[in-house]
């Protein structure tokens, strides 16, 4: 038990608030489409070249709200934008509707 | 009974909005009658204390079929449309429900699973008027919307056994089959009476329910919420893991939700200065509470209390709270995890160390509870009823819950939670025994060289499950997780699964976690 417990001691990370993308190795020269793309392959763990038009949080089945997070976290820093809650709670569900809001976004931030 | 809280609300309160679902309202008089029409059906099969399935999700349905099965003295066993079929059938089977209450929102799950369903039941439809898919020669019973008769409402609730058991919640088990946890009348009203004279609430307050109902803290939603007569705002599901524009737009005045929520408001950058103004009390539960998050969401949500809640499906809901202080709470972390406060008056506990002996005061040990707020057994499973809830000669003649969770005392009481001391883990505040996991995926693999993980650990909290397995005889990533799908629910799915040639020992010749979780750190 006193073994065990120390065990347990040793083991529990100091809790940190912290932020870390786990996907730096996005080629930045690709097209926002490819960008996406790259994206949720490596957030939904698919194939990019079975992501089409028809994509969305219906037909993937690992796209749960707890990846859905995962994934607005990554297209904010690769884009440099920010979504508003609507784009996240009703928009950001499937590939189509993700393409468009991320060219909206970025055209916005450069006006 | 406290559902006669409901009751006297609605007497009180009837043209007040009781709950909010997707943007309409019910007011106290239609949520009591719709109530009590479905607890008239439901007496007509003159059944008492029998388990009644509830396949609803987040609608009107769920909570009239609540009340309405409590009206009837029956026991409520929440199903959840998310989880697979196999699973819902299976908890159907283990408790033997004859009656199934049915919401519309569920419909198509429920086309699903009715061919699978092979003894007589009777369904109940509080808002489906037919369904052309259902043959009339089957040997169940089918009652829609529009033969559903109109019953008077109920007035008070009497006669009740307070050791009648209210609702069954189903937790993960570490053999691969479920536990399930009957949470009786007494143990239930014990839970919410001294809850509730914390906060003072009238008919103006709007009360979040984030909770699942097959999560048992959702009780504490609608009860607190329902005693003095406030409106419980359903939070709809794509909202749930971003709540933060619900909030504002319903102007909440109480929150009650995981930590993890918290979390992704954080780090979606949600939790400005002063943005959560309307909120009165916050209340986090069902995982370990990290200091930052606290200290971000007092500054958004500038007018609340915030308190940290403890407790284990067993012991009925919580059995501890700390109440956040700005000025001296930073010191009581430990790990920066937030205090998890004081045992309820009411509840006697001990912290026992090595051959069950009282450890010293401020050492760590296992935290055991007694009392008539802790659950009595397990339902049908004397052998894991007989690990989990002991006698301790020593100490008297009560018997205690081992809570398998490591805690030290302050010397103010307040206690600390250090970690489990087995391989259950929190994901989104459901447990998990990694075990169920593992044999899940022996199975499917026909290995039995399979460990499952919490990882990433971030902010103290388990984000995800992954497995590692060894000698699989099924290499396709995809089948494996296809199987998990239709066994586990969601939150149990290993997010990924790695095959290796070889699990790691350690020098006991045990599987190796560490070894795993180097291998996880290095891939990342």
């Amino acid at each position: 038990m006193i073994r065990k417990i120390k065990t347990i001691l040793s083991s529990v990370t100091k809790a940190e608030i912290h932020e870390d993308s786990v996907f730096d190795n996005i080629d930045r020269s690709k097209s926002v489409e490819q960008k996406i793309k790259a994206i949720m392959a490596k957030v939904f763990k698919i194939d990019s070249n079975d992501i089409n038009e028809e994509t969305s949080a219906e037909n993937i089945a690992q796209w749960t709200s707890l990846e859905h997070v995962e994934f607005i976290l990554n297209l904010q820093k690769e884009f440099d934008i920010e979504f508003t809650d609507s784009q996240i709670v009703d928009e950001l569900l499937s590939y189509k509707t993700v393409v468009q809001s991320v060219r909206a976004s970025i055209e916005a931030k450069n006006n | 009974m406290f559902v006669n809280w409901f009751i006297k609300s609605s007497q009180k309160f009837p043209q007040k909005p009781s709950v909010e679902v997707n943007n309409a309202q019910m007011t106290y008089k239609e949520l009591s009658l719709l109530s009590s029409k479905i607890a008239k059906a439901i007496q007509k099969h003159k059944i008492k204390m029998r388990p009644i399935g509830l396949l609803t999700y987040r609608s009107f349905s769920s909570y009239a079929g609540i009340l309405g099965i409590m009206y009837s003295k029956n026991i409520y066993l929440p199903l959840n449309p998310y989880f697979p079929l196999n699973r819902t059938k299976k908890m159907i089977d283990m408790v033997g429900c004859k009656v199934i209450i049915v919401g519309s929102e569920c419909k198509d799950y429920f086309l699903k699973l009715l061919p699978d369903i092979t003894e007589p039941m009777t369904f109940i439809f509080p808002d489906i008027t037919g369904i052309d898919e259902i043959f009339s020669d089957s040997d169940h019973e089918f009652i829609f919307s529009n033969q559903l008769e109109d019953a008077e409402e109920f007035r008070e609730i009497k006669d009740i056994d307070e050791d009648a058991i209210v609702y069954f919640v189903f937790t993960s088990g570490s053999t691969g089959e479920p536990k399930i946890v009957q949470q009786s009348n007494k143990n239930v009203i014990t839970y919410l009476e001294f809850v509730s004279k914390r906060y003072k609430l009238d008919e103006n307050d709007r009360v979040s329910q984030t909770f699942e109902l097959t999560f048992d803290n959702s009780i504490h939603d609608m009860f607190i919420c329902w005693k003095y007569g406030a409106c419980l705002y359903c939070v709809p599901r794509n909202y749930v893991m971003m709540p933060s524009g619900f909030i504002k737009d319903k102007q909440l005045t109480v929150w009650y939700s995981v930590p993890s929520i918290a979390l992704n408001m954080l780090r979606l950058n949600r939790l400005k200065e002063g943005s959560l103004p309307s909120l009165r009390y916050t209340l986090f539960c069902g995982e370990a509470l990290p200091k930052n998050l606290v200290k971000s969401w007092a500054k958004a949500a500038n007018n609340s209390t915030i308190e940290n809640y403890y407790g284990i499906t067993e012991t009925t809901h919580q059995i501890s709270v700390y109440k956040w202080d700005d000025e001296r709470s930073e010191d009581e972390c430990i790990n920066d995890i937030v205090s998890i406060g004081k045992i309820f008056d009411g509840i006697k506990y001990c912290i026992l160390g090595e051959n069950k002996k009282e450890v010293s005061p401020g050492e760590p040990g296992e935290l055991y509870v007694s009392g008539v707020q802790i659950t009595r057994e397990y339902f049908n499973d004397p052998e894991r009823t007989k690990m989990a809830y002991v006698k301790i000669p020593r100490i008297g003649n009560e018997v205690w819950f081992k809570t398998g969770d490591l805690v030290k005392e302050r010397e103010n009481g307040n206690l600390n939670y250090l970690g489990r001391l087995d391989n259950q883990v929190q994901i989104l505040g459901n447990r998990v025994e990694l075990q169920e996991v593992d044999c899940v995926l022996k199975r499917a693999s026909n290995s039995e060289m399979v460990v499952s993980l919490a990882w990433p650990i971030k902010n103290g909290m388990a984000e995800r499950i992954v497995a590692f397995i060894a000698e699989s005889k099924e290499q396709e990533k995809a089948r494996l997780l296809e199987y998990c799908r239709n066994t586990l629910p969601p939150y149990m799915i290993p997010k990924d699964i790695f095959f290796i040639d070889k699990i790691p020992l350690n020098d006991n010749g045990k599987f190796d976690k560490q070894k795993l979780i180097n291998i996880l750190s290095a891939k990342t």
